[in-house]
Parts: C-alpha cells; structure tokens; sequence
C-alpha cells in the first residue's frame, strides 16, 4: 500500500464514520391553549429519564382533568398533552406513537363522561 | 481521474445517512371563547430517526366549556401517525370551536389548529396557528 492509497482509505473511513454519526441534538415543542399543555421531545434520552409527562392524576373518577402521555418504543420519542375543564365540561385526549410504543391515559376513565357539576 | 471517481462514489453512498437522520418536534394549540362558551384543542407530536431506528408520538387534546359541549380527540396510523382532536361549545346561535389536526412523518411534524367563535348578528372569528419542523438534511 502505497501512501497515496493510505491516505485515501482514510479519507474513505472519515466519511463513513460522519455519515454513521447518530444526530444527537434534541428537538422539542411545548404548546398551550387555556388550561391545556402538550409536550413533544425527539431525540436521545435515558430510559429513566422520560420527559414527556400527563398529569399524573390517580383519582379516575376525576373527569375534570386528564391526559395522555406516548413513548416510543426506544425512548427517543414522546408526547403528552393534558387537559383541564371546569365542571361541566368535557375533554378528550389521545395518544399513539410508531409501533411499540406505550400509550398512558391519566384521569378520567370514562372519555364519554362529563366533569361533575 | 483515479481518485476522483471513488471519492465520488463514496459521497454519494455517505449522502443519504447524512439527510435521514435527526429529531423533529412540533405543536399547536388554540382556543376560542364567545359568551359562556369555550373550546380549546392541542395537538404535540415528535419524530426521530437514526441509522438503526425510527421513533414517533403523537398527543391531542381538547376541553370545552359551556351550556352544550362537544370533544373528539384521536390518533390513527403506525409509522405516518395523523391525529385530531376537537371541541365545540354552543348555547344557541353562540358557538365556540376549535380544531387540531396534526400529522407525524417519517422526517417531519407538522401540526395546525383553526378556531371559530361565532355570535349572532357578527361575523365569525378566525384564526389558524401552525407549527411544523423537518428533520434537518445534514
């Protein structure tokens, strides 16, 4: 191998290794409306270390408040939106994701029924 | 004419790693009140892709308030996710609406949001909100 040839492999393995390089940069949206807030995150994150959070209510019987958060099946994507009504009211919430991942609903267990008055 | 010929062959197998790889998010929310009545919808979704996997999620939501109320909110799709979530309040010729529809891709989100509030007598009022990212071409 000549040192012509040596330096061109080289050049060769640099752009395979640039072109193999995962993007790490993260991308994130937040969004509110009233009393309603979304949250959507692409990009590397820690298993442990979801962002993406829905009003972590326990209490179903509450229909004034719900949410819904996804998660990829990697972690690398997730979103969430929550929503609040006043008593009365109704809301809805959905969530889905590519296949794999995991859709979490918080709240109300009833999407048909309304908030006590 | 020797070296250019490989280099090129190697830029171009180098060129499609470099634009399929990256993060995308997006949202967008509205809300609209006339009266008594109001109605907001939200929509959020993230897509990632890499070498080896691609990732997606989508999340909508809508409230409304007031006399007669209406909310829808849903998510269809695997890997091109598109979601919808609306909500409507009305009491009489009053009406409040708003709509998200958001659509996830394989390297793009885009996300838009149209309210409406209505009275009798007046016009109606809109407005549109639009949020939208594509994975970077690198």
């Amino acid at each position: 191998m000549t040192p012509h040839t040596l330096k061109l492999s080289h050049a060769y393995l640099l752009l395979a290794c640039l072109a193999a390089t995962p993007a790490l940069a993260q991308a994130s949206a937040s969004v509110a409306a009233g009393a309603l807030t979304g949250h959507a995150q692409a990009g590397p994150v820690q298993k442990h270390d979801r962002v993406a959070r829905g009003p972590r209510t326990d209490d179903t019987r509450n229909c004034d408040t719900r949410g819904v958060t996804v998660h990829s099946l990697n972690g690398s994507s997730s979103a969430s939106a929550s929503v609040s009504t006043s008593p009365g009211g109704s809301s809805a919430v959905a969530g889905g994701g590519s296949p794999g991942a995991t859709t979490e609903f918080f709240g109300c267990d009833d999407n048909k029924k309304r908030s006590t008055r | 004419m020797k070296t250019a010929l490989p280099l090129i062959f190697a830029l171009a197998f180098a060129t499609p790693a470099f634009a399929q790889q990256g993060n995308a998010a997006a949202g967008s929310a509205g809300s609209a009140a006339v009266g008594g009545n109001s109605a907001s919808s939200l929509g959020g979704g993230a897509v990632s892709k890499s070498h080896t996997d691609d990732a997606a999620a989508l999340g909508m939501g809508a409230s409304a308030a007031g006399d007669k109320t209406k909310t829808r909110a849903a998510v269809h799709g695997n890997n091109n996710l598109n979601g919808n979530a609306m909500a409507m309040a009305h009491n009489g010729g009053e009406m409040a609406k708003s709509h998200t529809v958001c659509h996830d891709r394989s390297d793009s989100v885009e996300c838009r949001t149209k309210t409406m509030a209505h009275e009798p007598g007046g016009p109606p009022v809109k407005s549109t909100s639009e949020g939208q990212a594509t994975i970077p071409a690198q």
